[in-house]
């Protein structure tokens, strides 16, 4: 199964990952109990699916489609800042490997400290993001 | 006592655990839509509440917070707001976070997204699924931080934590 849908609930957000259409999306508000519950296989599923596409050697694929990966979060607690750079550790393997990405960072345009975190994710892990101010949701 | 120009907008005080947590994070989202029209302010008060009452669920040794009533309120000011956490723990566990509280108070911003930088980096999830990242996340959005200990007996005191985050940033 190169897809992933996980539904939002009231702590945790929605993720898709869809290999075939080199997409991955993270989206509304993270605060999950188990945090290592929630977040362990997202990370290991994403690390099996890049691990697979540089073994198979089939990077040349993304040089004139990328691998987007998105990020539209209204919020996340510390714990979860931790596992979502752990994920951008694997994205950044995976370019470092050769892989055209893409990595897109949305923020509520009332919401600077969003964007903030975004730049400074961008810069633990060495990737320019693309950044998105949009309207906040009533 | 409370100076006259500051007003309790919002107070909780009872027990806490992780489903009266969110009952909690419900009605502060509630108030906050209802009382703030900046939601840069609010969005950073409610990175603080989260992080200072998962902070007492967290790190807070089990056999007090059975007996643990904890006192939580937002107090809105002209041009800033206080929020203010208590909760009883261990005289042994002051030092601690103490040191932690050191670290942070009277950096400035840029000190402390260096920190953050390499405490982040760092960081493993503990058992109770912390990454000692909590009042780095605080001290990222707000414009100070106050604490002190209030000694209850020989073993167990109260820690009481004041942040100040401005209204018009």
């Amino acid at each position: 199964m190169n897809k992933i849908f996980i539904k939002k609930t009231d702590r945790t957000p929605e993720v898709t990952i869809d290999a075939e259409n080199a997409y991955f999306c993270m989206e509304y508000d993270s605060r999950p109990e188990d945090v290592r519950k929630f977040y362990y296989p997202i990370i290991e599923k994403l690390k099996i699916i890049t691990d697979t596409i540089i073994q198979k050697n089939t990077l040349k694929y993304f040089d004139e489609k990328p691998f987007v990966f998105e990020f539209k979060m209204g919020y996340f607690n510390s714990s979860s800042a931790k596992f979502i750079l752990d994920l951008l550790s694997v994205v950044q393997n995976f370019k470092n490997a050769g892989a055209n990405i893409k990595i897109n960072w949305f923020y509520f345009d009332d919401d600077e400290d969003m964007k903030e975190a975004g730049e400074d994710f961008s810069d633990f892990c060495d990737i320019k993001f693309n950044f998105f101010a949009i309207e906040p949701e009533e | 006592m409370k100076k006259k120009s500051e007003k309790i907008s919002f107070s909780y005080f009872g027990y806490l655990n992780i489903e009266i947590l969110e009952n909690i994070l419900v009605d502060t989202r509630e108030y906050l839509k209802v009382n703030f029209k900046d939601n840069k302010v609010s969005k950073r008060i409610y990175v603080v509440v989260v992080e200072a009452l998962e902070n007492i669920i967290k790190h807070n040794n089990v056999s007090v917070l059975e007996q643990n009533k904890i006192k939580f309120e937002i107090n809105v000011l002209e041009n800033s707001c206080k929020l203010l956490f208590a909760n009883k723990i261990y005289c042994n566990e002051e030092n601690n976070i103490k040191n932690i509280l050191t670290q942070i108070q009277n950096k400035s911003k840029h000190e402390i997204k260096e920190l953050y930088k390499i405490t982040i980096q760092k960081a493993k999830i503990s058992d109770k699924g912390g990454a000692g990242l909590g009042f780095l996340e605080i001290a990222k959005v707000v414009n100070k931080i106050d604490y002190k200990f209030d000694n209850i007996n020989s073993n167990t005191c109260e820690f009481i934590l004041e942040i100040e985050i401005a209204r018009n940033s």
